[in-house]
């Protein structure tokens, strides 16, 4: 009666905690891809208009995980005296399709931030 | 008996332990999804920041390659950056209106002083603005006697500082075409004065301009609101664009929403 009570009770509370552990390690992760992807647009907005390109980087700053930033032309081209890029930056776990982190936005070429 | 008395303690002991296991994963389950929840939000929050931000410079993109070849322009409104995520510009009047002051120069004539070589214009496409009254201030003992915009006279008499010229309304249209301050003419000496003018639009908006001596001051106001579909989170930012220096010189975000 014991052990069937137990075996009742013990194997979903112990797939519970299994799941738990990873819905931990998951928030622990977005957390920190967050914070890598917000420091990378950072980056890039403080580099050269010209020199914003396309990279990844495999367990970037040491985190395991996976770092893609993708610059396409919103408008214009490197050809043309105004222009406009669009940057992507995701945080992926390595093997993983969905990112953890997913982030927009988009440079002006020829405007100064500051007076 | 006492072997059945050692089984039901056994068994009691083991509920009592599965309460106190499925009690603490109960605890640890709410702080887990509160953590994911606040990851989320936080997550959500940086992206309705960078959409804004991303606003602002499709805006200033816009301005600048109509300015190629001709008047420079922003369309206000929504823009999606992906299905899910969106940017809306917005600005009122006095946001809009842009005064050229680069140009201002004096022409003496007799006692007469005439302020010439201001220009104006509207910053989109998107709404006319109208300006209401011109509230002018120097600072010396002259009199205003004229103002004169677009080839008519919109205002005259004979007044010190301050002026509140109540003309009649000059809409700058959404064709952004320049519209010319032909002049303002003083009686008295104006050498060496600083005048500013305030632009009351009939929204009620006010933008205030020091327009003498010259500056390189030629700018706009815009905000935009990043958003994405899936939350009800937003963010704000409100830049000043100087369409001479190319700058951005003042930018902050903001607690309004800017909607469609």
């Amino acid at each position: 009666m014991t052990i069937m009570v137990t075996g009742i009770v013990a194997v979903p509370l112990s797939l519970t905690a299994v799941q738990l552990y990873e819905s931990a390690l998951l928030a622990s992760d977005k957390t920190t891809a967050g914070l890598l992807a917000q420091n990378d647009l950072e980056t890039v907005k403080n580099t050269a208009y010209d020199s914003v390109s396309s990279t990844t980087v495999a367990d970037y700053a040491g985190s395991g995980l996976t770092l893609t930033r993708t610059v396409t032309w919103a408008q214009g081209s490197a050809l043309t005296a105004e222009s406009l890029k669009q940057v992507r930056v995701t945080l992926t776990r390595p093997g993983a399709s969905n990112p953890l982190a997913d982030q927009y936005t988009y440079l002006v070429r020829n405007v100064l931030y500051g007076s | 008996m006492k072997l059945r008395n050692q089984q039901g303690i056994v068994l009691a002991a083991m509920v009592m332990l599965m309460v106190v296991a499925a009690i603490t994963v109960l605890g640890v389950s709410i702080f887990v999804i509160q953590r994911l929840e606040q990851t989320e939000v936080r997550l959500t929050r940086t992206a309705a920041i960078n959409l804004a931000e991303a606003g602002i410079n499709r805006a200033l993109y816009d301005y600048r390659f109509r300015d190629l070849s001709g008047n420079g322009y922003v369309t206000l409104g929504q823009t999606n950056l992906t299905a899910q995520r969106f940017f809306v510009l917005g600005a009122d009047a006095a946001d809009l209106i842009m005064v050229n002051t680069a140009g201002a120069f004096f022409i003496n004539a007799g006692v007469n002083y005439f302020l010439e070589g201001l220009t104006l214009q509207n910053a989109t496409n998107s709404k006319a603005i109208t300006i209401d009254r011109m509230i002018v201030t120097w600072d010396n003992s002259a009199d205003l006697r004229r103002i004169v915009i677009n080839g008519s006279t919109v205002w005259s008499g004979n007044d010190a500082s301050p002026v509140d010229a109540d003309i009649p309304n000059v809409t700058l249209n959404t064709v952004p075409s320049t519209v010319n301050i032909d002049n303002l003419r003083f009686q008295g000496n104006m050498t060496g004065s600083n005048i500013n003018i305030v632009f009351v639009m009939t929204d009620g908006t006010q933008r205030s301009v020091d327009v003498f001596p010259a500056s390189n001051q030629f700018d706009f106001w815009l905000s935009a609101t990043g958003k994405t579909s899936v939350s009800n989170i937003w963010r704000t930012v409100r830049a000043r664009y100087n369409a001479i220096t190319g700058a951005v010189d003042n930018y902050a975000e903001i607690s309004t929403q800017i909607t469609p």
